[in-house]
């Protein structure tokens, strides 16, 4: 199978003055295109550091990250927000969609900052069919205070899809959302693994983290697959 | 008393968590109010502020000008004779005291000190009254004709010469050979009247009598002489200007009677002006002050546009103390003290700052700018000042609380509590950052724009090309101190100095010729073939001074030593005088004149004009050979050499003990103290220039850095999302460009504004520099606010995207 994410001995180390945290442990992790990961664990067990450097929204102290084959573990801010527009989407706990801004052009934005700029008429069709993905074509031109949190986070998802993503990283994404809604944004994703795409989830909600096809724990910066308990080197 | 006490307690205890936001309010505020309170006690004592003298309303300076027939006034000034009739006939005025300037050796003293002379009658202590702290003012025995040789010593004269000491009524003075018994000592208070130059502090006061006027002008209508004034109380009842048209009828009548016959004169008359004391020591001030509280005025706009700024996001920071306090009952008076109390603290703290900034700003006036501005040493923090400042103070913390309470719905404050950050927080209103933005860029960039045109004025008058050279040059006088010299033995002395001047080794040259800088005064002169009446600049110079100056002949020859020996009745004229009399200069050349006194020069050659430091024109002047009994001498040394007074003085001493060195300064000194008002106006403009700088970029840096703040998680999820730094700063420099072009356009309609209202005061501002100027302007307000939108974001493009997503 393609592997899309690979790490390889990765550690993340939080320093201060006094003294060292270790966030992360010589990780070792492999996500093949399709899959459906997901990551849980206690509070402070490095699940958001992890989903973070995955999401070359943070850097690694030690070891190797591949994405498609590309080591991006020394990347520069610049290389690093091209990677991370082109082969990652993001699904936030709080949506992080931007008030001034209309559903579609919130769901756009990642377009706008493409190395291949796109026409209009490429791009309109492109964000319609992501809103028609998850259901929200036709709030299209509302601005995201006008939607609940439900639809708030299908726009996000929808957002997350446009740049045709490798692979979607999700952070808790029914965290700030009632269990009906909840229910409703798990429904999109699963659709979405179904048909192809590729998910990482970060969550503490058992339920949830139970609809993956690989479930991990992550406790004290270290990744243990549940299904075998064999630590480290998980591929799955 | 004890809840107002609590809550100032409270309100420290806040503050104390945020030293920068206290530094900053004290610092900005203090500073900028300091200046103006400066500023505004500075007007206050020259606009408002009655003179310290008795009944001050009714003393006036009376002036007499002298029209010619062109109706043009040739001059302000009173002829001697003139003078003492108005003093004798005069009936409009209770008291009238005439003055005379002066400067004199005291040789009775041992360090033969060059002392400023007053030379009055006793009407002057009759109209000022200055308190005494010795002795006697001069009386009846001092008037005019009685020759009573006393003299009155300033509070300063007293404590530099005699040491304060107790017994100086029995000493004397020796001044031009006559021996002064001292008959009493100014207070200290005494506040000379500064009708003759700003900053004159005259030194010796000594009775009319004993004023240099050579006997032979007693009766000379003809000619007039400026260091000569007369003040006088108005009788109650009496109008200033019928009083200017009786004495106008009284002096001309008894002119014309004089001059008649004299041919120069005919068609000319006599105005007699009165103007009242106080404004005719405030003199063109006026117009320096407004623009100056106009400076000061826009900075302090700027410092309260910085501080809302802070007030706003210091609001938002407390909206959780707040919160509480309204969920446990505060009621919105509440929470308006608190807020008060907080910022009435700050504002006190500002205040004492700027009582402190104020107090050192009348010290920098009184020691460096009181021959600029008159009255500079009755500043003090007064009466005025405080009541300025408290009211002040209490306004900017009354309308910074106002701010911060408008910000606040009450209503909504109990979701501050409920909503526990999900979005719900109350902000600054984007229309109130973008007021702030626009009003900072247009009261920075009138201000910038209007200092740099300050500048510029000033900096051309001081980089102007003077036509003469004035490096090097030294220029000295001689002055008798004993019995007067007979001229022979003068020309003598005079000669032997030149010559052992010129000896010494640091000295390339000696002309001996009057000093390039100083004005000598206008003479009339009628050419003879055209009857012409020109009345040039008169200078005094020999047949070395063109070469040493390197002021250039244009036609014809300069004096020869013949000239000079024989005394022979030849003249030099620049070109401004030879333009007046053909449009070929050359044609100058051979043309003879009269000074009106029988002699006829001629014209033997033409030179370039100069130009006086501090002014932008030529001069129209005419030169004379000096005497070779002169005791002006014009030294030219070699580069990086100097001469010292003491080793002139030595020398001159050396030649004859009946003389003593008056006046010795190197001509760029002389240019300098000329220059004085230019390099301060430069100054101060720059200065405030800086500051306004400085403040509107600390206060863009605050609104952007705030805005910046608010939109942190926006910036984050763009930049998850992919956008690259560029594409971020590109973001804001873009959102901001629009608001900082209002505030451009907002700048050009005030100054345009100010145009329209103070066309006639600004046309001399209006010129093809403006062009650069704007330029210069734009730029610069442009690289603050590119700055301003960058400095807060690199915070979040320069690190991983997760510390900007990260509460």
């Amino acid at each position: 199978m393609d592997s899309i994410i690979k790490l390889s001995q990765l550690s993340k180390v939080f320093e201060t003055e006094e003294l060292q945290t270790h966030a992360l442990k010589d990780i070792n992790l492999t996500i093949n295109k399709g899959d459906y990961v997901s990551i849980s664990g206690p509070s402070g067990c490095g699940k958001s550091t992890l989903l973070s450097i995955l999401g070359l929204l943070d850097m690694p102290t030690s070891g190797q990250y591949f994405v498609e084959g590309r080591d991006v573990s020394q990347l520069s801010l610049d290389e690093a927000a091209e990677v991370r527009n082109e082969k990652i989407g993001f699904i936030f706990q709080s949506f992080n969609l931007i008030d001034e801004l209309s559903v579609f052009d919130n769901v756009a934005l990642p377009l706008r900052y493409h190395r291949e700029k796109q026409s209009d008429e490429a791009m309109k069709e492109r964000v319609t069919w992501c809103l028609e993905q998850v259901g929200m074509t036709h709030r299209a031109s509302h601005k995201p205070n006008q939607l609940s949190g439900g639809q708030q986070q299908r726009v996000a998802i929808a957002r997350a899809l446009v740049a045709d993503p490798a692979l979607l990283l999700v952070d808790e994404p029914t965290g700030n959302l009632d269990s009906k809604s909840g229910d409703m944004v798990m429904d999109v994703l699963e659709r979405l693994n179904k048909n192809g795409t590729t998910l990482c989830m970060v969550t503490h909600d058992p339920r949830y983290a139970d609809m993956a096809r690989t479930q991990l724990k992550l406790s004290d910066g270290v990744i243990f697959n549940p299904a075998n308990m064999t630590q480290q080197k998980v591929a799955v | 008393m004890s809840t107002v006490l609590y809550q100032y307690k409270q309100a420290w205890a806040g503050l104390k968590k945020t030293p920068g936001f206290i530094l900053s309010v004290v610092i900005s505020m203090g500073l900028t109010l300091g200046a103006l309170l400066c500023v505004l006690t500075l007007a206050n004592v020259l606009l408002n502020d009655p003179l310290p003298y008795p009944e001050q309303e009714s003393l006036y300076k009376i002036d007499q000008s002298l029209i010619n027939d062109s109706g043009e006034e040739w001059a302000k000034a009173y002829n001697y004779p003139g003078m003492m009739h108005l003093y004798k006939k005069q009936e409009a005025f209770s008291e009238i005291g005439l003055l005379y300037y002066d400067y004199n050796i005291v040789s009775s003293l041992a360090t033969q000190p060059n002392v400023n002379t007053t030379f009055v009658t006793p009407g002057w202590a009759d109209l000022f009254q200055g308190e005494l702290v010795m002795g006697r003012h001069f009386s009846d025995s001092e008037e005019v004709n009685t020759h009573n040789p006393v003299a009155i010593l300033s509070y300063q004269m007293w404590q530099q010469e005699f040491q304060g000491a107790e017994d100086v009524l029995s000493k004397s003075l020796i001044i031009n050979d006559v021996s002064f018994r001292i008959v009493g000592v100014l207070a200290q208070s005494f506040v000379e009247p500064e009708i003759y130059n700003v900053g004159y502090k005259t030194q010796v006061w000594l009775p009319w009598d004993f004023n240099p006027t050579p006997e032979r002008a007693f009766q000379a209508w003809n000619r007039v002489q400026e260091p000569m004034l007369v003040v006088g109380k108005l009788k109650p009842g009496l109008v200033a200007s019928q009083v200017e048209q009786s004495l106008t009828t009284m002096m001309d009548d008894t002119w014309q009677q004089a001059v008649v016959g004299d041919e120069y004169f005919n068609g000319w008359r006599i105005d007699m002006s009165v103007q009242s004391l106080k404004s005719t020591i405030l003199g063109d001030t006026e117009r320096t002050i407004l623009l100056l509280i106009a400076g000061v005025v826009g900075l302090l706009l700027i410092a309260i546009a910085n501080i809302s700024n802070l007030f706003m996001a210091r609001t938002v920071q407390k909206q959780r103390d707040l919160a509480i306090c309204a969920s446990v009952g505060a009621k919105k008076r509440h929470l308006f003290n608190m807020l008060f109390a907080e910022s009435s603290l700050l504002l006190s703290m500002a205040l004492l700052l700027a009582l402190l900034v104020a107090h050192t700003g009348f010290d920098i006036m009184q020691s460096h700018l009181s021959d600029v501005l008159p009255r500079v040493n009755e500043l003090s923090i007064n009466g005025f000042t405080l009541v300025s400042a408290v009211i002040l103070t209490l306004l900017c913390a009354l309308g910074f609380t106002a701010l911060s309470n408008n910000m606040l719905n009450y209503r909504a404050l109990n979701l501050v509590l409920r909503s526990s950050g999900k979005g719900t927080s109350f902000q600054v209103a984007k229309s109130i950052r973008q007021l702030l933005i626009v009003s900072q860029v247009a009261i920075a960039s009138c201000l910038v724009f209007a200092n740099f045109n300050l500048i510029e004025q000033a900096y051309s008058v001081i980089s102007a090309p003077y036509g003469f050279t004035m490096e090097n040059r030294v220029y000295v006088s001689v002055m008798t101190t004993g019995t007067k010299a007979d001229s022979e033995e003068k020309s003598v002395v005079m000669s032997q100095f030149a010559q052992q001047l010129e000896q010494l080794p640091q000295v390339r040259g000696v002309s001996r010729s009057v000093s390039p800088l100083r004005n000598m005064g206008s003479r009339a002169i009628t050419m003879e073939a055209s009857k012409q009446k020109i009345t040039p600049e008169l200078k005094y110079i020999d047949d070395k001074y063109l070469s040493m100056v390197e002021q250039p002949l244009l036609y014809g020859n300069t004096f020869s030593r013949e000239d000079i020996l024989d005394n022979t009745p030849v003249v030099l004229v620049n070109a401004s005088f030879a333009k007046r009399v053909s449009t070929d200069l050359q044609q100058v050349v051979g043309q003879t004149l009269s000074f009106g006194d029988g002699t006829i020069y001629t014209v033997i050659g033409v030179v370039a004009d100069t130009i006086m430091p501090g002014t932008t024109e030529p001069k129209v002047q005419l030169f004379k050979h000096t005497s070779i009994r002169g005791g002006s001498f014009l030294i030219e040394l070699a580069p990086d050499y100097e001469l010292s007074r003491e080793q002139a003085a030595q020398i001159l001493r050396g030649i004859s003990s009946q003389y003593s060195l008056f006046e010795m300064k190197p001509l760029m000194q002389t240019r300098m103290r000329m220059l004085f008002s230019q390099f301060t106006m430069a100054i101060t403009s720059a200065s405030l220039a800086l500051v306004t700088f400085l403040l509107a970029s600390i206060g863009l840096y605050g609104i952007l850095s705030y805005t910046t703040q608010l939109r942190r998680f926006e910036l984050g999820t763009r930049m998850a999302l992919g956008a690259k730094r560029f594409a971020i700063v590109g973001l804001v420099i873009g959102e901001n460009t629009m608001t900082v072009v209002l505030g451009f356009i907002a700048s050009v309609i005030i100054l345009f504004s100010l145009y329209i209202g103070f066309s006639a005061d600004l046309n001399a501002y209006i010129g093809d520099q403006l062009i650069l100027i704007s330029v210069i302007t734009l730029s610069l307000i442009t690289w603050i606010c590119l700055f301003a939108c960058y400095w807060p974001v690199r915070a979040y493009i320069n690190r991983p995207v997760i510390n900007t997503l990260r509460e």
